[in-house]
C-alpha cells in the first residue's frame, strides 16, 4: 500500500497506472480493502484520467459531425461540434456524479453502513473510471461507423448501445466494490475473502464461517450456502474487479436501496445526457451548444427507433 | 549466384510452408497435449502476420481479376483493380482487428483475464492468418469459377454472390480455428468462452461494415477500376433493414 501511495504522488503515468489497477481489480483486492476499508487510489489523479477518457470518447462522437461538416464545407460547425462533444462527455459524467453522490451517501448511511464520504466518493470515481475506460475503448468502433455511415439515427442508436454496455459494467463494478467495502467495515471480509482466494472447493470449518457481527448496523442476510463452490472463480484464480465474493450477500435492505439508487443513477444520467445534447449534431442543423427542450430522453429514443427505417 | 538464389528460395518456401502448417494444425491432438504455450509459443508473431500480409492480397487480386478472366477487359486495363483489391483485403482484416481490439482488451482486463491476453491476442492473429491461408486455398477455385462464366450481364452478380460465399466460408473456418485456439484458454478460465463469443460478435459487426465500405473488390466491367466508391460510404445494416422493409411493404 505504501508503495502504491508513493507511486501515486508523481506523474500522469502513475494516474494511468492507478486506473489500470482499478481495471485489473488490484485496487479493490479483498486483502487491501480488508486492511484499509478504503480503495487505495488518488481521487484527483484518477478523476483526471476519467476526464481524458471521456474527452477521447467525446472526440469519437464528434467524428460524425466532423465528417459531415467537411463534406458540406461547414468547417466551423464541424470543429465546434467536435470540441463541444469533447467538453460535454466529461461534463455529463461529473454532473451526474454531483447530482447523485449525496443520494448514495445518505442512503448508504441510512441503511447503517459506516462507510465515510471519502471512500464512497473514491468508489464512485473508480466506477466512473471503469465506465469511461469501456466507453473510450469502444470509441474506435463508433468513429469507424461515424466515418462510413450517413444515417444519423444509426449513430444515435449505436451510442445508446455503447453507453448502456459501459454503464452496466461500471455499475457491476460499483456494486461488487461496495459489497466488499461494506463487508470490510463490518469486519467480515477476511474470512470470506481468504476462502475465495484459496480455492472454490475447499470447505471452511464451521468455526471460521462468517457470522453475524454485532458491531455494525448493516443488516446482512446471512451467508447462505457459504460452502457452495463459486462457479465464476476457479481454483487458484484471483478474483477480478467484477467478481462477487463467494457466499457474500448484501442484506436485503442494502440491496433494495442500491437497486433504487441504480435506477435513479440511470435516469439522472440519461436525462443529463438529454439536457447537455446535442452530442453528435444532426446533419443540416446549425451548431448550438444546447438545444431547446421539447421532450425527454425516453420519448426521443422511441422516436429515433421509429425514424431509423 | 543462382545456387544461392535457389537455396534462399527453397529455405523461404520451406519455412513458409512450415509456418502455414503450424497455423492450420493448431487443433492437432498431439500438439494440444503439449500445452498451449509450447504449441503456439514456438511460432513468432511476425511470421503469423507475414502469412496474413502475403496470403490475403493473393485472394484480393483473384477477386479483382474478374473482368480480365471473363475476357471483358485486357490485363492492362484491369491491373489497377487487381492491385486495389490486393491491397484492400489485408486492409480489411487489419482495420477490423485494430478497431475491435481496444474494447476486447478492456473487457478482458475487467473480467480478470489480463494475464492471458497475450495468448488471446496470439489466437486472434493466428485466426487471421488461418483466414488468409483459407482464402489462398480458394484462390484457384475463384479463378476457375470466373473462367467458367459467360459474358452476360448476370455473371457480375453471380461473381459477387460467389465471392461473398467464399469469404463467408473462409470466415466461418477461421472462427473454428479461433475456437480451437481458445480451448486451452477456456480450460484455464471458463470466462474465455464469453470473451471469444464477444470477439466473434464485434469482429463480425465491424468486419461486415468494413467490407461494405471498402467495395469494390471485384470491379464491375462497366465501371473503370477505382480504389473506393463514393457511394460505398453507406451503412450495411441500415441498407439491409431498408431492403427488408421494402420487401415487406411490397408483399403487403
Amino acid at each position: 500500500m505504501n508503495q502504491t501511495t508513493a507511486k501515486s504522488q508523481n506523474g500522469i503515468s502513475n494516474w494511468v497506472f492507478h486506473v489500470d489497477r482499478i481495471l485489473r481489480g488490484e485496487a479493490t483486492k479483498p486483502s487491501d480493502i480488508r486492511k484499509n476499508a478504503d480503495i487505495g487510489i488518488p481521487i484527483f489523479g484518477v478523476a483526471a484520467v476519467v476526464v481524458v477518457l471521456a474527452a477521447i470518447y467525446g472526440c469519437c462522437m464528434g467524428v460524425f459531425a466532423l465528417v459531415h461538416g467537411f463534406e458540406n464545407s461547414a468547417y466551423q460547425r464541424a470543429i465546434l461540434q467536435t470540441f463541444a462533444s469533447m467538453c460535454k462527455v466529461p461534463l455529463l459524467f461529473f454532473l451526474t456524479l454531483v447530482v447523485t453522490f449525496p443520494l448514495l451517501y445518505v442512503f448508504n448511511a441510512l441503511v447503517g453502513s459506516r462507510l465515510r464520504a471519502v471512500p464512497v466518493l473514491k468508489l464512485l470515481i473508480a466506477s466512473l473510471a471503469v465506465n469511461l475506460a469501456v466507453l473510450a475503448s469502444m470509441g474506435p468502433i463508433l468513429a469507424f461507423f461515424s466515418v462510413s455511415t450517413p444515417s444519423y439515427s444509426f449513430i444515435v442508436l449505436l451510442n445508446v448501445v455503447v453507453f448502456a454496455i459501459a454503464g452496466l459494467l461500471g455499475l457491476a463494478f460499483l456494486i461488487q466494490t461496495l459489497n466488499r467495502l461494506s463487508l470490510a467495515e463490518s469486519g467480515r471480509l477476511p474470512r470470506v475473502a481468504a476462502k475465495a482466494a484459496v480455492s472454490a472447493n475447499v470447505q471452511i470449518p464451521k468455526s471460521q464461517a462468517p457470522s453475524k457481527s454485532k458491531t455494525d448496523g448493516i443488516q446482512m442476510s446471512e451467508v447462505q450456502g457459504a460452502n457452495m463452490p463459486n462457479r465464476s472463480i476457479g481454483p487458484g484464480q484471483r478474483p477480478g474487479p467484477l467478481d462477487s465474493l463467494e457466499g457474500v450477500v448484501l442484506g436485503h435492505h442494502v440491496k433494495k436501496v442500491f437497486r433504487c439508487w441504480i435506477v435513479m443513477f440511470g435516469l439522472v444520467g440519461a436525462q443529463m445526457g438529454w439536457v447537455l445534447s446535442p452530442f453528435i449534431g444532426a446533419p443540416n442543423t446549425p451548431f448550438s451548444w444546447f438545444r431547446a427542450r421539447s421532450s425527454n430522453f425516453f420519448q426521443a429514443v422511441a422516436e429515433t427507433l421509429y425514424n431509423l427505417f | 549466384m543462382s545456387d544461392i538464389f535457389k537455396l534462399l528460395t527453397r529455405n523461404w518456401l520451406r519455412s513458409g510452408f512450415e509456418t502455414v502448417d503450424q497455423i492450420l494444425r493448431r487443433h492437432n491432438g498431439a500438439e494440444v497435449k503439449q500445452g498451449y504455450q509450447e504449441a503456439t509459443g514456438g511460432l513468432p508473431l511476425r511470421k503469423v502476420v507475414a502469412v496474413v500480409l502475403i496470403g490475403s492480397p493473393l485472394y484480393g487480386a483473384a477477386m479483382g481479376s474478374f473482368a480480365f478472366v471473363t475476357g471483358q477487359r485486357g490485363l492492362g486495363e484491369q491491373l489497377p483493380q487487381l492491385i486495389y483489391s490486393g491491397v484492400k483485403v489485408p486492409l480489411l482484416l487489419a482495420i477490423t482487428v485494430i478497431i475491435s481490439l481496444p474494447s476486447f482488451f478492456i473487457i478482458n482486463t475487467l473480467l480478470g483475464l489480463r494475464d492471458d491476453f497475450r495468448d488471446a491476442l496470439r489466437a486472434i492473429v493466428s485466426a487471421q492468418a488461418g483466414l488468409a491461408i483459407i482464402l489462398v486455398a480458394l484462390f484457384p477455385i475463384t479463378l476457375f469459377a470466373y473462367a467458367s462464366l459467360s459474358q452476360t450481364a448476370i455473371c457480375y452478380s453471380f461473381a459477387i454472390l460467389f465471392n461473398a460465399a467464399m469469404f463467408g466460408l473462409a470466415s466461418v473456418s477461421a472462427q473454428v480455428l479461433l475456437t480451437s485456439h481458445y480451448k486451452e484458454l477456456i480450460k484455464r478460465n471458463s470466462r474465455h468462452r464469453w470473451m471469444v463469443r464477444m470477439w466473434i460478435f464485434v469482429y463480425a459487426f465491424v468486419g461486415i461494415q468494413a467490407g461494405y465500405v471498402l467495395r469494390p473488390f471485384i470491379g464491375s466491367p462497366e465501371i473503370a477500376p477505382s480504389l473506393l466508391r463514393r457511394e460505398s460510404f453507406q451503412n450495411a445494416y441500415v441498407k439491409v433493414f431498408s431492403l427488408i422493409c421494402d420487401i415487406v411493404e411490397g408483399m403487403l
